[in-house]
């Protein structure tokens, strides 16, 4: 199955597609890391707990824990770390 | 992507508000090598899940035969009371084993343990890749070269991480100083003692902050997480350097840095200095990438030549040549372009005075007595900036679709004489914070690209030009200023304005424009009532505070740098363009107290500096007035007969 896209505002305002790269879990919360592209073919990586709403839908929302954004940083740097 | 692993966002959503934190940004080369080692994780992941199933099955398969061996242990249970040490080794065996079960299921779970082989795959799969280039046989293979004497690295635990925090400015300038030091390094030379001094005070162990905090932490070996996050979330706009070096260089450089503070400066320390540092110990990098970084570099990782430029652009380590690239963080001290000729050491290079704008400028009274000698830390300016003028629309167009990273950008802007009389009005209310409602819609609407490509002639020009990275900040300001001049040259300065973006910047600062324009609402029309829209429409931070409080700035920084570069002890020479908004005021300097907040205090003595006041203006609006102290070389040079309110923002290239 292909990648989930989602569309997201950045913090200009405009409407920008993320592409979902990652669900998994840490400390019993689920988390999304996601891409966006950035300017001069860079890509900024997200990352955002997944929470549910009344309905059932899920929603994105900022990682405040500071242990848990550690742990992203470090989950992340070391996938890019192991190279081809 | 499997159904579970995908997020139930509700169908109708088109947006989530609460966006996230940015972990990383990598280029996107890098992003589908990790996209291929999330893949890989998972299928490991899933690997794992299979082997824990096992394991478990296993281990109650185990349980059900102890428990039945319970019986033949009951058995024997007689003997063992009667012997209390073959009790005790059972006991032992049976904890061993559990320990054991207990490890493998661990190691093979554990996100370390998937890492570890995932890492151990990749360096069995590089060391075949090198041996089949080689055509040797795997170093793995091979046994240990007998005459090549063990030269152990030191381990993690052998090394201190010096890791500075410093303000963006002071990185600029610690880079570019140790790009001058690797240059003489590589030249057999050795750096001037400006340089070498300078390097000392920023890099001084001993060195407090503003808030009188020590600017470097030491870490033994690794950090730990804890420290990391520290980091992270307590300077999160702090730039580092990071110097990693064994315990004895730390000492010694502290009592190097303790000769120095207590005033001990000797030519011989200072060139030990330079000899004695390791450049390739020291990173620059920005704080969320620092320690990823360090263990690239461990790594011996090559990458092609796109791939580093664009870590050089993100986080500003070396370039292929061993210099460190400037990164594009910085560019709030831009601008332009080439690097001139370093003048071999102890020439005499009397330096002329830059191009000017066309306008009339007062000329600055020369008074030499004596040339002045520059070392290669006062570079001359060069005199003609290479510009590249997109002047129709589709060359506009494409300039700023697609702006060039490794270019600095200036749109300028060209109205009526009316209309820029009008800005004018508008700049000065802003500054009193007195605009309107409607002004700030006008504001926006002038700096609106597509409203300026309208018609059948563009009435902006997009003008580019090269940047180079190892330039000083006092140099970048330099050449902004003098492709500022030519630009001014070729375009009416009574109707022109200049608005300069790097590369890296032009699309999101075009985008914020257009976007607050087609959003005017409530909050944009507040914030432009607060005057800040003049910030927030720019693209520097300095700006962001006011553009009285910029242009107040800037001139005093580049007063201060006038200062701080001419010799107290020299002649006064015209090395430097005389600042033009200077007013009579200066004429009639009077001694006061140092003022330490413009001055460098080890320095300055009181014979040698005068306190002059300048007041500087936006075209006729005077817009404040700043007391300075200059060197009495500096203040002879100043022009005795000025005009007041001399146009700051054309003179000086700074304009919106």
């Amino acid at each position: 199955m292909d990648a989930q896209t989602f569309k997201v505002r950045n913090k200009d305002g405009n409407i920008v597609e993320a592409e979902l790269l990652e669900r998994t879990t840490f400390n019993g919360k689920d988390i999304a890391f996601y891409s966006i592209d950035g300017n001069n073919d860079m890509v900024d990586i997200y990352a955002s707990y997944i929470v549910k709403d009344n309905e059932g839908y899920e929603t994105l929302q900022d990682i405040t824990d500071e242990e848990t954004l550690i742990w992203a940083v470090d989950y992340i740097n070391e996938l890019a770390e192991m190279g081809e | 992507m499997e159904e579970n692993e995908r997020i139930n966002i509700r169908p109708d959503q088109i947006h989530i508000s609460d966006i996230g934190r940015v972990i990383t940004s990598v280029p996107r080369a890098l992003l589908n090598t990790i996209k291929r080692n999330l893949k890989q994780h998972k299928i490991d992941r899933a690997k794992a899940r299979e082997e824990r199933r096992n394991l478990r099955e296993q281990r109650k398969i185990s349980n059900r035969n102890r428990r039945k061996n319970s019986k033949v242990r009951k058995f024997f249970a007689g003997i063992i009371n009667e012997n209390p040490k073959a009790a005790e080794k059972i006991a032992q065996r049976e904890t061993e084993r559990d320990t054991q079960d207990e490890e493998e299921t661990e190691e093979k779970t554990t996100k370390k343990g998937f890492f570890a082989r995932l890492k151990e795959r990749f360096t069995k799969k590089k060391s075949k890749k090198t041996s089949k280039k080689s055509g040797k046989k795997s170093t793995e293979d091979e046994p240990e070269q007998p005459d090549q004497p063990e030269q152990p690295e030191p381990t993690k635990e052998d090394k201190v991480l010096a890791v500075f925090h410093f303000k963006p400015t002071e990185k600029v300038e610690v880079l570019t100083l140790l790009n001058r030091l690797i240059k003489a390094n590589k030249d057999g030379q050795t750096v001037d003692l400006e340089t070498s001094k300078r390097l000392f005070k920023l890099l001084d162990f001993n060195r407090k902050g503003s808030n009188n905090e020590p600017i470097v932490e030491f870490f033994n070996g690794e950090p730990s997480n804890e420290s990391k996050g520290k980091m992270l979330s307590s300077y999160p706009q702090t730039q580092y350097l990071v110097w990693e070096m064994t315990p004895s260089q730390k000492s010694t450089f502290e009592s190097l840095f303790n000769s120095v503070t207590k005033g001990v400066i000797e030519q011989s320390i200072i060139e030990s200095w330079t000899k004695f540092i390791e450049m390739d110990n020291i990173h620059s990098m920005n704080e969320r990438m620092a320690f990823f970084l360090l263990k690239e570099k461990n790594r011996n990782k090559t990458y092609t030549e796109e791939d580093m430029r664009n870590y050089a652009r993100v986080y500003g380590h070396k370039n292929d040549d061993g210099y460190f690239v400037l990164p594009s963080k910085y560019r709030d001290v831009k601008k332009v372009t080439r690097v001139t000729e370093v003048p071999k050491p102890n020439t005499p290079t009397p330096v002329t005075p830059k191009p000017v704008a066309p306008a009339p400028q007062p000329v600055p009274e020369p008074v030499p007595q004596e040339p002045i000698t520059v070392s290669p830390a006062e570079q001359p300016k060069p005199k003609k900036v290479q510009l590249e003028c997109a002047q129709t629309k589709e060359e506009i167009m494409q300039a700023i679709t697609h702006p060039k990273d490794d270019r600095y950008y200036f749109i300028v802007y060209n109205h009526t004489p009316e209309e820029k009389a009008k800005i004018d009005r508008v700049i000065k209310d802003i500054l009193a914070h007195k605009n309107t409602e409607s002004q700030a819609i006008d504001f926006l609407n002038w700096y609106n690209v597509s409203n300026h490509l309208q018609g059948e002639t563009p009435s902006i020009k997009v003008y580019s030009t090269r940047q180079e990275s190892l330039l000083a900040p006092s140099e970048i300001i330099d050449l902004l200023d003098s492709a500022t001049d030519q630009i001014l040259q070729e375009n009416d300065p009574a109707t022109s304005i200049i608005h300069d973006v790097s590369g890296f910047g032009l699309q999101s600062e075009l985008a914020t424009v257009d976007s607050r324009l087609m959003g005017v609402n409530e909050k944009v029309k507040s914030i432009l009532l607060k005057g800040a829209a003049f910030g927030c429409i720019t693209n520097n931070t300095k700006r962001r505070n006011g553009f009285q409080s910029y242009l107040s700035q800037s001139f005093a920084e580049q007063m201060s740098r006038i200062v701080s570069e001419a010799p107290t002890t020299e002649a006064p020479t015209p090395r430097e363009p005389i600042p033009r908004a200077v007013t009579e005021e200066a004429a009639e300097p009077e001694i006061t107290p140092i003022m330490e907040e413009t001055l460098d205090t080890q320095e300055a003595t009181l014979d040698t500096r005068r306190t002059i006041k300048v007041s500087l203006s936006i075209g006729s609006h005077p817009i404040g007035t700043k007391v300075i102290r200059i060197p009495k070389s500096i203040y002879q040079r100043l022009p005795k007969n000025k005009p007041h309110h001399q146009d700051y923002t054309e003179s000086q290239g700074l304009n919106m």
